[in-house]
């Protein structure tokens, strides 16, 4: 079932297209991440989502229903900055969540002991630092235990232990069968936790689906020999490639990743006749894909 | 509508700067009308007291409900200030967009705002009440009498008039610096140059100005006295009539931009 479906929403800030048509499906217990520069419209989507930015035109819909107050009570949602009561404590400012979510206060204790942020559970929100803030706006998305969280930038100001523990969090909240809608520009961070993706930019959807299909990491084959064209020639009846191209006096076979391997070339080459001088492979990063695709 | 009222009261009981004010409030109303003494057998001034002389004792009833909300309106810029903090404080801390995500519908939001100005209104109303009535009975020599009580209810919708503006401010202006340095300089300045501009040039239509149609309702009673000699008074019903228009065009006003802005 599609836990959350965005369709064709715009926004304009004045001359600023912020969203472009924008539409995709979150699949249920998935890890989603939507992934974008910054400035590419992350955080205004999922302003949209939870109902504190109007969009221009397009509509998005909970398990086939709109959003609406009833639903956001029951959604645990970070939205670019921890937003909390300054002068109360950790404990006073998880009060007025509950009340609001409609949860019982013994919600409170668990979703402080999970971030850490028990012991301080009675200093003042303003005596925090940025990790700590980001803890227990991370603790108040969990009160009541939500089926759907939505995450913005979630390990922002976090030390490498914290992201690690924010990473580990949100793998056992996926574990528990929990959507998690991510926001972030960091690729490395929806690299190792996110099942899906979209990839934002400038306000457009440049691509989305299964992670491993959008952020595709297609490889590269290095191979040469004394004579380029009829190994050019030769190659041209291999199974399994993408595409070809010549540079520097290489041949780079483009392929998806698992579909060829090294030994098996060798064999089809040197048994078609032509003996490789080199034979390498040259795997693009994640990174150097995610460029391409926003580079386009 | 009780849950919004018990969320809004975790928001106040703990921070400081309500207190202040709320006690500053009490402490301002019983201190204007138990410092003055115009009581004409007990008069610290040598030989009969000259305001005394023109309007009797103010605190003998039934113009004790008269004199003591006269004296108390001046001080609910103060609850007005309140309630603008505690709504400037919302998007200080953007707290109106993390209540709404976390689930309360727009309406309940600014409408449980709302319902804080009638109840501030009615706490202020009740503490002026109780003052008149305790001022009344220590400082006047007269029996008690509810003649004149009305001017309680016209201090209500004076309040309500003070404390919905301080929202209003607060709502449209956001930022706290603004909307109070602005609040204060309108209920202290502008709507004194701005009603008496209007009055100079159709008669009677400044009497009538946001916030001071509201603040008409309770007349000076030496000023109503002496000076009603030479001036004709604004007609109550038509300062009732225009409190009550702003009042409900304020809350209109408060709700329609809450409902209808991205936050």
């Amino acid at each position: 079932m599609t836990a959350l479906s965005i369709h064709n929403i715009s926004k304009k800030y004045g001359a600023i297209t912020a969203l472009n048509d924008v539409s995709f499906d979150v699949p249920e217990g998935s890890i989603f991440g939507i992934l974008g520069p910054n400035g590419s419209g992350k955080t205004t989507l999922l302003g949209i989502v939870t109902n504190v930015l109007f969009p221009d035109s397009g509509s998005c819909e909970m398990f086939g229903k709109p959003i609406e107050a009833m639903m956001r009570k029951k959604t645990g949602t970070l939205l670019e900055t921890p937003n909390f009561y300054h002068y109360l404590s950790a404990e006073k400012n998880l009060e007025i969540t509950a009340s609001i979510k409609g949860y019982d206060y013994s919600t409170i204790e668990p979703a402080l002991q999970r971030v850490d942020l028990y012991d301080r559970r009675k200093s003042k929100f303003s005596t925090f630092s940025l990790g700590m803030k980001q803890r227990l706006a991370i603790a108040a998305a969990m009160i009541g235990d939500p089926s759907v969280l939505i995450l913005d930038e979630p390990t922002n100001g976090l030390d490498p232990n914290g992201i690690a523990d924010i990473r580990n969090l949100i793998k056992n909240l996926a574990k528990e069968g929990k959507t998690i809608v991510m926001a972030s520009h960091l690729l490395d961070e929806v690299e190792k936790v996110c099942t899906d993706v979209a990839i934002l930019k400038k306000g457009n959807v440049l691509a989305a689906g299964n992670v491993n299909n959008v952020l595709r990491n297609e490889n590269t084959i290095e191979l040469a020999a004394e004579d380029l064209h009829q190994l050019k020639n030769v190659l041209q009846h291999f199974q399994g490639y993408t595409s070809i191209e010549e540079m520097g006096g290489l041949l780079l076979l483009h392929h998806e990743p698992g579909k060829i391997s090294l030994s098996e070339l060798n064999k089809y080459c040197f048994e078609n006749g032509v003996v490789l001088t080199h034979l390498n492979i040259h795997k693009k990063s994640l990174e150097t894909k995610f460029l391409e695709i926003t580079n386009q | 509508m009780i849950n919004s009222l018990k969320i809004e009261w975790l928001k106040m009981r703990n921070y400081r700067t309500f207190w202040v004010l709320a006690v500053l409030f009490v402490l301002c109303i019983v201190g204007l009308n138990f410092s003055m003494n115009f009581n004409l057998n007990n008069s610290h001034t040598k030989g009969p007291n000259p305001i005394s002389m023109i309007i009797g004792n103010p605190f003998d009833f039934p113009d004790v409900w008269q004199t003591v909300t006269f004296w108390s309106g001046l001080v609910l810029f103060i609850p007005g200030l309140l309630m603008l903090i505690l709504i400037t404080n919302e998007y200080n801390f953007k707290t109106h967009r993390q209540n709404i995500i976390d689930g309360t519908s727009r309406f309940d939001f600014v409408f449980s705002k709302i319902i804080l100005v009638l109840l501030f209104s009615v706490i202020s109303t009740l503490i002026v009440a109780l003052t008149a009535l305790a001022a009344g009975f220590i400082k006047g020599n007269m029996p008690f009498s509810t003649d004149k009580i009305v001017y309680v209810f016209y201090f209500f919708l004076q309040a309500v008039t003070y404390i919905l503006s301080g929202a209003l401010f607060g709502f449209v202006l956001k930022r706290a610096g603004l909307a109070v340095s602005l609040y204060l300089i309108y209920i202290f300045l502008l709507k004194y140059i701005l009603s008496a501009f209007l009055n100079r040039i159709y008669s009677g239509v400044g009497d009538n100005f946001p916030v001071r149609s509201a603040d008409n309702l309770i007349p000076f009673q030496l000023w109503q006295k002496v000076g009603g000699q030479f001036f004709k008074e604004p007609n109550a019903s038509i300062l009732i009539s225009t409190t009550i228009v702003y009042i409900v065009l304020f809350y209109f006003i408060i709700v329609r931009k809450f409902q209808k802005e991205d936050l």
